[in-house]
């Protein structure tokens, strides 16, 4: 949960974070290990990295397509008024 | 050995976690446990997880995602559910208890008040069916009290077995103060009424008591009204501390889906009282109604009603709501668990 935290800056509840393990789980995207001295771990399964990997392809052409559509408009906006003013 | 952080936790959080179903945790309830000592030991503060964690109980018991296809986890669920339809219709007992305390019924029955509108009709027709709505779910708790008698030869022995006996008698010692304060009642209020006749007004006194002894009994009445709540939370227990096979449940789960209707319909009812008191053209000011030591003008009455059936309402229909859906799925739980039986899962 600390690395979650650290690298998204998102503080997840108990709750949260084990409602959302159980329904990883129930769909057969993560399943359970062996449980050493303290905790349950959990290991992706190979139809989870598939989701996974296909849901962060998602992720990474919304946010191309959206920093290339922001980039043109920054240029227009920009580039428009640097004109304007020269 | 594992390490059990859970006493080190404060109250709410172990109350929070005690929330989840047994199915949970058995499953996730350890690693719960060790986060949440996670965070007190980084000086976190538990507030926001509670809350949490209460949020999350109440998904894992209306969405059992990845609840195990077992006889006990399918059993415990309709058990649960059935204790959620029932526990509302006592609590709706209560909110009719408020109402029914307006007099409307009384003096508007003696036909002397000045004539009523549509909406005057619909409230006194809705506060009559209203009066009934007490007896019905009090006979269900009845039938709930006898359905967990069934239960004796298998409920646990030695010091806990005691207190399950308590938990089996509180319900009945309930009853018996019902009926005692009811018949004290009938006996002990003076009824009052100063009614318009024609262009009179004319005082009705009903035999009866001291107007202190109407007080106290009303207060009384009150008090039974959260007594019966005490009930069926003492049914409820008794059930869940009982070695309940799932045939057991099944005129439980008749049970819930009975209350659940009573108590939906027992909304309705409220609503359409709060809505005909509201649209009946007000009084002359002559026009006075009352019952016990106190006598009110109609109008203050109106006001009155206007300004708290609106909530008393909007609470009713909420807690209808929760127990039909706890009634549904203790219908389709006991389903589950029997066909998960046959399959000897």
């Amino acid at each position: 949960m600390k690395d979650v935290e650290d690298f998204a800056g998102v503080s997840l509840g108990p709750g949260t974070v084990f409602g959302c393990l159980a329904r990883l789980e129930e769909r057969g995207l993560v399943e359970p290990l062996e449980p050493d001295d303290r905790r349950h771990p959990y290991r992706l399964t190979a139809a989870g990295a598939t989701v996974l990997k296909e849901q962060l392809c998602e992720l990474e052409r919304v946010t191309s397509t959206g920093s290339a559509r922001l980039d043109a408009s920054t240029r227009r906006l920009f580039g428009g008024t640097a004109g304007a003013q020269a | 050995m594992r390490k059990r952080p859970v006493n080190e936790l404060p109250f709410a959080a172990r109350w929070a976690l005690r929330a989840y179903p047994d199915w949970w945790r058995e499953r996730y309830g350890q690693d719960q446990e060790m986060f949440l000592a996670d965070l007190a030991r980084e000086g976190r503060a538990l507030r926001g997880a509670v809350v949490d964690l209460i949020v999350g109980a109440l998904r894992a018991r209306l969405r059992p995602a990845g609840m195990p296809q077992s006889v006990p986890a399918w059993r415990d669920r309709t058990r649960a559910s059935i204790a959620w339809a029932t526990v509302p219709a006592m609590a709706g007992l209560v909110l009719v208890t408020v109402i029914t305390q307006h007099s409307f019924l009384d003096s508007a029955q003696g036909g002397s008040l000045t004539a009523l509108s549509t909406g005057g009709r619909v409230a006194t027709e809705a506060m009559s069916a209203l009066a009934l709505a007490p007896i019905v779910l009090g006979i269900c708790l009845l039938v709930g009290w006898a359905l967990v008698q069934r239960l004796a030869d298998r409920a646990p022995r030695g010091r806990a077995g005691r207190r399950w006996l308590l938990l089996v008698t509180a319900p009945f010692a309930g009853g018996v103060i019902e009926i005692g304060v009811s018949l004290l009642r009938a006996k002990l209020s003076p009824h009052t009424f100063v009614v318009s006749v024609g262009s009179r007004l004319e005082t009705v006194v009903l035999p009866g008591g001291h107007p202190l002894a109407a007080s106290f009994l009303s207060t009384l009445w009150d008090v039974f009204a959260l007594a019966s709540l005490f009930s069926v939370f003492c049914v409820v227990l008794a059930a869940r501390r009982a070695d309940l096979q799932v045939s057991d449940l099944r005129g439980g789960v008749w049970l819930a889906q009975f209350t659940a209707l009573v108590l939906f319909l027992v909304a309705l009812t409220v609503v359409a009282w709060g809505i005909g008191v509201t649209h009946q053209a007000p009084f002359p000011p002559a026009d006075r109604l009352g019952i016990g030591p106190g006598i009110r003008p109609w109008a203050g009455v109106q006001t009155s009603i206007a300004a708290e059936w609106p909530l008393i309402s909007a609470c009713l229909v909420a807690i209808s709501l929760v127990a039909a859906r706890a009634a549904i799925t203790a219908r389709r739980s006991y389903k589950v668990a029997r066909q998960l039986l046959v399959l000897g899962a």
